[in-house]
């Protein structure tokens, strides 16, 4: 889930949805929503009007409001209207073995992509001939990132079977205490949080 | 993205601060939430409950997702797996129980799950940490054995099964273990249980399927779940049948074969070609009367053998019957052999029964040769005993007359239940014989011979002698069924002269003896036995 942008992230770094503005007036940034918490924002990004767009890194400074420009590892995707939603694609998230998209081959799809954390996991999915199989944290920017680029930045169907530890025995039942293991974690919460939220 | 699509164990649906996010999520995203739980031991008799969630944009209204559809009884192993296959030694040493797990398993301390896998239950959840509670997780996420404090505490989750190699307690297979949570058998793993601790954490293709074929329904698809979801199953029934290899008594195997009637437990080491098959087909012939079946234990990996004996059948051979015999005023005791005929006996003693001379209990008059057929007291009879001035011709000159035979024979004939055998009065097949098969006044009973089997006793040289004479395949055949190895020269000319009233060109003579017969006087004993074994079909 996004960060909602507030004046003590200034200087840091913020990822997330974003709805892009009419700037067809050209003076000053353009302005936007945030789309996970109805946010206006400023941003000084090259994107196009009207559009939802990705963003992966913005550099946030806080001027009478938040404000977003380009770092060093900037990127911004557009996301394709929902007129271009590709229903025949889809994308794993914490795939585990991939069960998901072999169901979801069954019935036609194409499993674009496939991202676990555990690397001996995905060594099983590249050993099963899984396509767009990688290594990676959904909840760290730059993997997800990559999952996004995966295949192509299409408008899919995310597949997830997140983690169950915070809600077993196992874990605990902590809930979301068990934040490293939680899809519903914030990394702003994170101990040792740093530019990619990790 | 066009949806999502969530999978976790079912108190996600309770969690508050996953519903929360959900909510936040679908509103800022213009979408609805969909949440379901599913039991996949609805239609597969494997546990694994999961809530699912499906995340869509608002204009396409999905609607409500049903569980997974339900059948009645809810399916157990047993319907899938009859018997655990047979693996590979290599893999079967993967999964082999250690003396430590068995024991911590069978330990009520760690919990009172049920431990040994039954065919007529559902399969246990199989978790991420099946097949190594005592171990580091072969998937690198947990580098030490669940401690024994936790193991306690929570308990050890797990359940075995028993090996149809070896009889000794394994865990699934990856393979066993993937067909139970409907995942295709095309899928390899590097090693069996880093296969279980994958397969523990997944979600199960069936329910994705389900979820996702409503997704697709949901867009306007024409998509029929419950059709891809029995389509989905068969395949993963269908590609794990192909990739395993059933228990067949290999060279060397050891089975535990139970009886039912006192539950003894015997241990059989089969070698060579022998099947399980061979040992129910001997076992079915050494039981003889009644049915023998071998019922095979999936589950416990032995066999029990289960006899049903014919209520109708008395087993003659071990028992004995007491006969008082009163002479004189003195009481003599016998012992005689079940089925033995009344003039045997009296034969054996030195006595000669006199034809219609007994008089029984209800002061009904018999005749000796009926003796087979009823179960009498006899009070009287008259008789004379045997020596060199006895008139044993009264009785004819061999021991059974020809009516007693008829009788028998017909009775016989009727509790076999066959069809198309026709029975010749032995009169009547004693006169033919006389007259080297080939009488005018017989003749047309070998017609009956062409549409089935024309049985008949003829007494030869003061002998009883069964013939069969029945047309198969183009072939006259002429079974001649005796208890002595005496020469029959008659035969030739009998089937020369059968041919030629049938106008048959082939004629096959067989010639058999099932029954010795030990006492001159018993040949229309015999004969009756041959008749009983006699195969008419």
């Amino acid at each position: 889930m996004d960060l909602p942008l507030a004046p003590r992230m200034d200087g840091t770094f913020w990822s997330g949805l974003l709805l892009a503005g009419n700037n067809s007036k050209g003076h000053g940034p353009a302005a936007g929503i945030a789309l996970a918490h109805g946010q206006r924002v400023h941003y000084h990004l090259n994107l196009e009007p009207n559009t939802k767009v990705m963003i992966y890194q913005a550099k946030l400074g806080w001027k009478d409001g938040p404000v977003l420009d380009y770092g060093d590892d900037t990127k911004h995707v557009q996301i394709p209207s929902d007129e271009d939603i590709q229903w025949n694609v889809v994308k794993e998230v914490c795939s585990g073995m991939g069960c998901m998209g072999l169901a979801a081959r069954f019935l036609g799809l194409h499993s674009a992509a496939a991202m676990d954390w555990n690397p001996k996991i995905v060594e099983h999915l590249r050993d099963n001939h899984h396509e767009g199989a990688l290594v990676g944290n959904v909840n760290l920017i730059e993997d997800r990132y990559r999952l996004h680029m995966m295949g192509g930045p299409t408008r899919c169907t995310l597949l997830c079977g997140f983690p169950c530890q915070p809600l077993s025995s196992q874990g605990d039942l902590r809930g979301d205490k068990v934040i490293e293991h939680s899809l519903f974690s914030t990394p702003s919460e994170w101990p040792g949080n740093s530019k990619w939220g990790q | 993205m066009g949806a999502v699509i969530l999978e976790c164990v079912p108190l996600a649906l309770e969690a508050p601060y996953i519903q929360e996010a959900l909510q936040r999520f679908a509103w800022s995203m213009n979408m609805t939430v969909n949440q379901r739980v599913l039991h996949l031991n609805n239609c597969w008799p494997c546990s694994r409950t999961r809530w699912w969630s499906l995340i869509t944009f608002r204009p396409y209204q999905i609607g409500g997702i049903p569980d997974l559809p339900r059948t009645e009884p809810l399916p157990v192993v047993g319907d899938l797996l009859s018997e655990w296959p047979c693996w590979p030694e290599k893999i079967e040493a993967q999964v082999r129980l250690t003396a430590d797990e068995y024991r911590l398993y069978t330990d009520p301390h760690f919990g009172t799950d049920l431990r040994q896998l039954r065919s007529d239950r559902a399969c246990p959840c199989i978790l991420h940490s099946y097949g190594s509670i005592l171990e580091a997780c072969p998937c690198g996420c947990r580098s030490h054995p669940l401690s024994p404090h936790r193991l306690e505490r929570d308990g050890a989750r797990g359940f075995f099964v028993q090996s149809s190699q070896n009889l000794e307690m394994r865990y699934l297979t990856a393979h066993e273990a993937a067909m139970m949570l409907t995942v295709p058998s095309n899928i390899t793993y590097a090693t069996e249980k880093l296969g279980l601790a994958l397969l523990g954490q997944c979600a199960a293709p069936a329910q994705a399927l389900w979820i996702i074929a409503h997704l697709l329904r949901g867009l306007g698809c024409p998509v029929e779940p419950e059709f891809l979801l029995r389509q989905w199953l068969q395949g993963v029934l269908r590609s794990f049948s192909s990739t395993v290899r059933f228990p067949r008594a290999s060279p060397f195997a050891e089975l535990a074969i139970w009886e039912n009637d006192n539950m003894t437990k015997y241990n059989i080491r089969l070698g060579g070609e022998a099947t399980i098959q061979n040992l129910v087909d001997a076992e079915r012939r050494l039981a003889g009367h009644g049915a023998s079946t071998l019922h095979y234990a999936a589950i416990s990996g032995e066999y029990v053998v289960v006899h049903k004996i014919k209520k109708q059948h008395r087993d003659i051979t071990h028992q004995t019957i007491q006969v008082s015999v009163w002479n004189n005023g003195t009481a003599q005791v016998f012992k005689a052999v079940a089925g033995t005929l009344l003039f045997e006996f009296f034969l054996g003693l030195g006595i000669e029964i006199l034809p219609g001379s007994m008089i029984d209990d209800q002061g009904g008059i018999w005749h000796g040769d009926d003796r087979p057929l009823h179960d009498v007291n006899i009070m009287e009879f008259k008789y004379r005993a045997c020596g060199p001035d006895s008139l044993v011709g009264l009785l004819g000159p061999f021991g059974l007359s020809d009516t007693c035979l008829d009788q028998v024979a017909r009775k016989l004939l009727r509790g076999m239940g066959t069809i198309g055998v026709h029975w010749m009065p032995a009169a009547m097949a004693t006169q033919w014989s006389e007259h080297n098969f080939d009488c005018r006044q017989f003749d047309h009973w070998l017609l009956s011979a062409l549409h089935g089997h024309l049985i008949c006793c003829c007494a030869i040289d003061s002998h009883w002698i069964l013939v069969d004479i029945n047309f198969k395949d183009q072939i006259l055949h002429i079974q001649i069924m005796d208890g002595t190895t005496r020469a029959h020269h008659w035969v030739p000319d009998m089937a020369t002269n059968v041919k030629r009233i049938l106008a048959v060109r082939t004629c096959c003579i067989h010639r058999s003896m099932i029954y010795e017969q030990k006492y001159d006087f018993t040949c229309g004993t015999v004969a009756l036995l041959h008749l009983g074994t006699a195969n008419c079909s």
